[in-house]
């Protein structure tokens, strides 16, 4: 596979995680992983930094344009790319441990997280932790189970 | 470094400022044309893929019964509250429609729909949802949305098959309610400085000085043609009262008749079709 179908794979992956994430939520799940930031933070990892970026601002993008969208609009292209950013700089040669993993998604779904906790109070808006806590809980997990298979998929190794 | 990676930077740069200054007119004004450009055209491309989505869910339960008795009450609500406060229905004053060469309205009939989607909750929870129908079934920007139990919100963007719902509790949604006993008040989502609130639950701030108590009921009073609330739909219930804060009226913490997160069926209320006029409507 090339490198640019596999950040191909990586975007549709991205948009079908963002498809189901809002399908989920209107099926009554709260606090449902941020399933589209998932490709986001593995090509960081595998990668570095200017490529996790690129590829949060982009999926970010694709997330504030599903319906019924972002509120505001823009806000999720920053916010993925700065948790594209921090796990580019979290980036190792060689095998990453899953323990690494874990850390590094925890760090980075905490940003969105934090993010539009930090937009909420600004505007004077009493704020939801329980809410956030699980969705940053429930990213964490499901990170753990697909980010390695999605590493593998971008350095063209066996996914499992 | 090489020239071609610092291009990308450069690349990347003009795209994040470019998302900096999107963000910063959505939030100014959510109506500006650039974003709702975009929305809607998100709405076109990906609409339809969040709608097959959603059709691999297993069928919701059958909801229509409730919505058809829905649609009943805001019939009768309506025509009552209007009798209460004096205030005349230019759609079914038959007299007035004769002047102004339209036939009038028989009231509203109640367009069902199925929430396809729920947006990235902000700091308080879901602002917007989708549904999937659109301008192909009639729907149209500033129409009710309810379910079976109460207010949901109002239609705010609407596309070809799909359209966006602002939800009861979204920031930018204030709704005008009244109790049983008549007090006028606005309902909205809560603010610091109304204390402690639990998830979901809203607030009423009265506009006049009067007695409020817990199992109060509120009810739409309803907007200008009906757009964008019809009268009489319930709001929610009080759950408490807040304490005295050196405001004119009450306030109250208000438990939404709708449960946002557990929405499946909803109905959008459109204008019924012109009717001929009646000698019986017109006394």
């Amino acid at each position: 596979m090339t490198n640019t179908l596999r950040i191909a794979a990586l975007l549709a992956l991205s948009l079908a995680g963002a498809v189901l994430v809002v399908a989920l939520r209107a099926r009554g799940w709260s606090a449902v992983p941020e399933l589209a930031l998932l490709p986001v933070i593995a090509l960081g990892l595998s990668r570095g930094w200017p490529a996790g970026t690129a590829l949060g601002l982009a999926t970010g993008w694709l997330v504030d344009l599903v319906p019924p969208g972002g509120d505001p609009l823009g806000l999720t292209p920053i916010l993925y790319a700065l948790a594209g950013s921090l796990a580019g700089r979290a980036s190792r040669v060689g095998p990453v441990p899953v323990r690494w993993v874990a850390l590094v998604v925890l760090g980075s779904s905490a940003v969105p997280i934090a993010g539009r906790l930090l937009l909420g109070a600004t505007q004077g808006q009493q704020l939801d932790l329980a809410t956030a806590a699980l969705t940053l809980a429930s990213t964490t997990v499901a990170g753990i189970v697909l980010v390695p298979p999605l590493l593998a998929l971008d350095r063209g190794e066996p996914a499992w | 470094m090489t020239h071609h990676p610092r291009r990308r930077r450069y690349a990347l740069l003009a795209g994040a400022l470019i998302t900096l200054l999107l963000m910063g007119l959505d939030l100014a004004d959510p109506d500006s044309t650039v974003p709702s450009t975009l929305r809607s055209a998100g709405a076109a491309v990906t609409g339809p893929l969040l709608t097959a989505v959603a059709d691999t869910f297993p069928e919701p339960p059958d909801h229509g019964a409730d919505l058809a008795a829905t649609g009943a009450r805001l019939a009768l609500t309506e025509s009552e509250v209007r009798r209460l406060t004096g205030i005349v229905d230019l759609n079914t004053s038959a007299t007035l429609a004769a002047a102004t060469d339209s036939a009038p309205h028989a009231a509203h009939r109640v367009v069902t729909a199925r929430v396809v989607g729920l947006g990235t909750p902000t700091a308080t929870g879901p602002q917007r949802l989708t549904i999937d129908i659109g301008a192909r079934d009639g729907i149209s920007e500033d129409q009710t949305v309810l379910n079976h139990e109460g207010l949901v919100g109002r239609t705010v963007l609407v596309g070809a098959t799909t359209a966006d719902v602002l939800v009861l509790g979204a920031q930018d949604l204030i709704v005008g309610a009244r109790t049983d006993s008549g007090l006028l008040g606005t309902v909205g989502a809560p603010t610091p400085a109304d204390g402690a609130r639990d998830p979901g639950q809203l607030t009423f701030s009265a506009i006049a000085i009067a007695h409020l108590e817990p199992g109060d009921v509120l009810t739409t009073v309803g907007s200008p043609d009906n757009s964008p609330f019809v009268a009489g739909i319930p709001v929610g219930t009080v759950v408490s009262v807040d304490p005295g804060t050196g405001r004119v009226g009450p306030a109250a913490a208000v438990r939404p008749a709708a449960d946002i997160a557990r929405l499946d069926v909803v109905g959008v209320v459109v204008p019924a079709p012109a009717e001929p006029v009646s000698a019986e409507a017109d006394r």
